[in-house]
């Protein structure tokens, strides 16, 4: 059985596999660094480790946002080491039964389908194709 | 009384936190406005201006044009750090100087694969100060003739 963590981030709503999902923080800080590329906004402290947080509204087609006043980070894990996601709010873990996996019109690398939950519709992130797609960039 | 090199000295750089030894550090100067000719550029080399210190005109050098930064502090309000090095001393022109902290209150931050891709190896030792990530900033990187990588 599969279960999805869910969270938002302004208007946009995105789940994760579970299994991929290390940690939630609740307001720490961002740090810049420099040269980081376009879809890193900065780097969060977790434990002596620096992970990069992802900036989704850069990198989804049609998203578009503020990262200002983000109140969590989700840390997830990828096959190049942990990245964070910006978000507003945590929407829980569900198991993938309790609502409808359909796919997405216009499939792209970093979302490969969406989740219908309580009439919401979560963003189903593929977090290795997302970490692949930012290090093509570097 | 510890020496110089056992201190770190920790600035600000388009909201960005490095830290540099004290023992590179000559002197900080918290007023440029009146000692900086910013007609005495090189900009191939970093260099915007010269900077007048102890009777002598210096290069002062910007590392937000290396660093790819943008910092919303103007010239006149920077802050200098004059440093020694083998060429004499030149100065590095940062926002803020934020304090002095003994070695043993910095710890070594780890870097994912990913990040060190992005950053490169010139930047790669980042250090924590209360949980605050901190770029080793390393002079000849940045000035003299060893410096490479433009």
């Amino acid at each position: 059985m599969r279960r999805l963590g869910l969270f938002r981030l302004g208007e946009i709503s995105f789940a994760i596999p579970l299994a991929r999902l290390l940690k939630i923080h609740n307001c720490i800080p961002c740090y810049p660094l420099p040269r980081l590329p376009e879809g890193i906004c900065g780097v969060v402290v977790n434990g002596q480790q620096l992970v990069p947080v992802v900036d989704l509204f850069s990198l989804l087609p049609g998203a578009s946002g503020r990262l200002n006043g983000t109140e969590y980070q989700i840390l997830g894990e990828s096959e190049c080491g942990t990245i964070a996601f910006p978000a507003t709010a945590t929407c829980g873990i569900v198991a993938e039964q309790k609502g409808h996996l359909t796919s997405v019109e216009a499939e792209t690398a970093q979302v490969t389908a969406n989740f219908e939950y309580q009439q919401r519709i979560f963003q189903v992130l593929d977090i290795d194709s997302l970490v692949i797609g930012l290090t093509q960039g570097a | 009384m510890g020496s110089a090199t056992d201190r770190m000295l920790v600035f600000r750089l388009a909201g960005v936190g490095f830290t540099v030894n004290l023992d590179a550090v000559v002197e900080v100067v918290e007023q440029v406005a009146g000692l900086l000719d910013r007609g005495r550029h090189d900009l191939s080399a970093d260099i915007v201006g010269a900077l007048y210190f102890r009777r002598t005109w210096i290069p002062a050098i910007d590392p937000t044009l290396r660093l790819e930064l943008t910092s919303e502090t103007v010239a006149t309000e920077k802050v200098a750090l004059v440093l020694s090095g083998p060429e004499g001393n030149w100065a590095v022109l940062v926002d803020a100087v934020v304090g002095i902290h003994p070695v043993g209150k910095f710890s070594p931050a780890m870097l994912s694969p990913l990040l060190k891709a992005f950053m490169g190896h010139k930047l790669a030792h980042i250090d924590l100060l209360e949980g605050e990530p901190l770029v080793r900033f390393v002079p000849e990187h940045y000035y003299g003739s060893v410096v490479a990588d433009r």
